[in-house]
């Protein structure tokens, strides 16, 4: 793997607001797009389904091209910044707790969860539905906050939205 | 080419350390004989008394934030504007450094394929806000809520440039010849 680590110091003052293009013209009717790298990526793009009933939430409809700019990512942490700390023991972290959330919360969470760290809390966000009594969703908020905390050896919080069932999440259909 | 006139050679010293009679020439001269002329040796190092306990003085504080969304830094900005007019805390200057961005160029396949690759990069805006003349425990209180509301995904670096007194073992060297060999007999 070659890592190339170029220091973008700009050697004339226009030079630094420019900014470099992602994917700007794939879907133009204008200009036909032959390379490979942009054209042909098929991850997280649904296929059309013949009836056109397949549930998209708003989320899932913002295709990855997007990220970056109208869609963001559902972690947010410094590791991946200039000198930051942590990388591998973050990512295993987000995937375990992803796996704990699906499962503890069962078929409750609309959304993704988005995992947000600041110092060294991790605060749990995501949209639920209200299926099962309020008393015992306090009782999960209160499991996984504590449990998770034993076993990450930090403050963690949820701060979850309650929605009233599923299909309010949905955005189009594919 | 630049000139050493004796106007540039001004700008070497202090305004304090500059009497009136010295500028009304229009000499060319070096910035040693200037000194010379100045006598800035023989002058008296002021004592400047520090009681027990008192509070460190930071000349520059500088903090230096890093993120990978420059329109969240930008707000942060305006955070820390409001902070610094509110606690009367002297800001300077607010830099913006150009961003890094870290570069890799990969195979798009997991299989053969080595005629299409994919490049990735990942970039770290930086912002850099410069405030002056803290005393020690407003440095730490304003540092504290200006952390407190550090936004996720964004990291801090404070760098403090402190004010010391003088070291009473740094002499001038006025001493006579005889006076340094004895001293370095007895160290040796």
């Amino acid at each position: 793997m070659n890592i190339l680590l170029k220091q973008n110091l700009p050697r004339y003052a226009w030079q630094q607001q420019c900014y470099l293009s992602t994917s700007p013209i794939v879907h133009s009717w204008f200009v036909k797009l032959t390379n490979v790298t942009q054209v042909n990526t098929e991850a997280a793009v649904p296929k059309h389904t013949r009836k056109r009933n397949y549930p998209l939430t708003y989320e899932q409809r913002q295709f990855p091209k997007l990220i970056g700019h109208t869609k963001t990512w559902n972690t947010f942490n410094t590791s991946n910044l200039r000198d930051g700390k942590r990388k591998a023991e973050i990512v295993s972290d987000d995937l375990f707790l992803r796996q704990f959330i699906y499962g503890t919360w069962h078929s409750l969470f609309v959304s993704e969860l988005i995992i947000k760290r600041r110092h060294n809390m991790v605060i749990l966000s995501g949209l639920v539905t209200r299926t099962i009594h309020p008393r015992r969703m306090y009782f999960l908020i209160g499991y996984t906050e504590e449990i998770l905390s034993a076993l990450l050896k930090t403050p963690v919080k949820m701060e979850i939205q309650t929605v009233e069932n599923k299909e309010d999440v949905i955005f189009t259909y594919w | 080419m630049f000139t050493r006139t004796f106007f540039n050679q001004l700008f070497l010293f202090k305004p304090s350390q500059i009497p009136l009679t010295i500028l009304s020439h229009r000499s060319i001269t070096t910035a040693a004989r200037l000194k010379k002329q100045l006598n800035i040796a023989a002058t008296p190092r002021p004592k400047i008394e520090q009681p027990a306990g008192s509070d460190e003085l930071y000349k520059r504080l500088y903090v230096e934030v890093r993120g990978h969304d420059p329109a969240v830094l930008d707000s942060y900005e305006k955070f820390v504007r409001l902070v610094s007019t509110e606690l009367d805390i002297q800001l300077t200057n607010i830099e913006n450094p150009p961003f890094f961005t870290e570069r890799w160029t990969l195979l798009r396949s997991k299989f053969a394929k080595k005629k299409y690759w994919r490049e990735y990069e990942i970039r770290t805006y930086y912002k850099k806000f410069h405030f002056k003349h803290l005393t020690g425990s407003t440095a730490s209180t304003f540092l504290e809520y200006v952390q407190r509301n550090l936004p996720e995904g964004v990291m801090m670096i404070v760098e403090r440039v402190r004010l010391e007194p003088f070291s009473e073992k740094l002499v001038p060297p006025s001493a006579s010849p005889s006076e340094i060999n004895t001293d370095q007999q007895q160290t040796s």
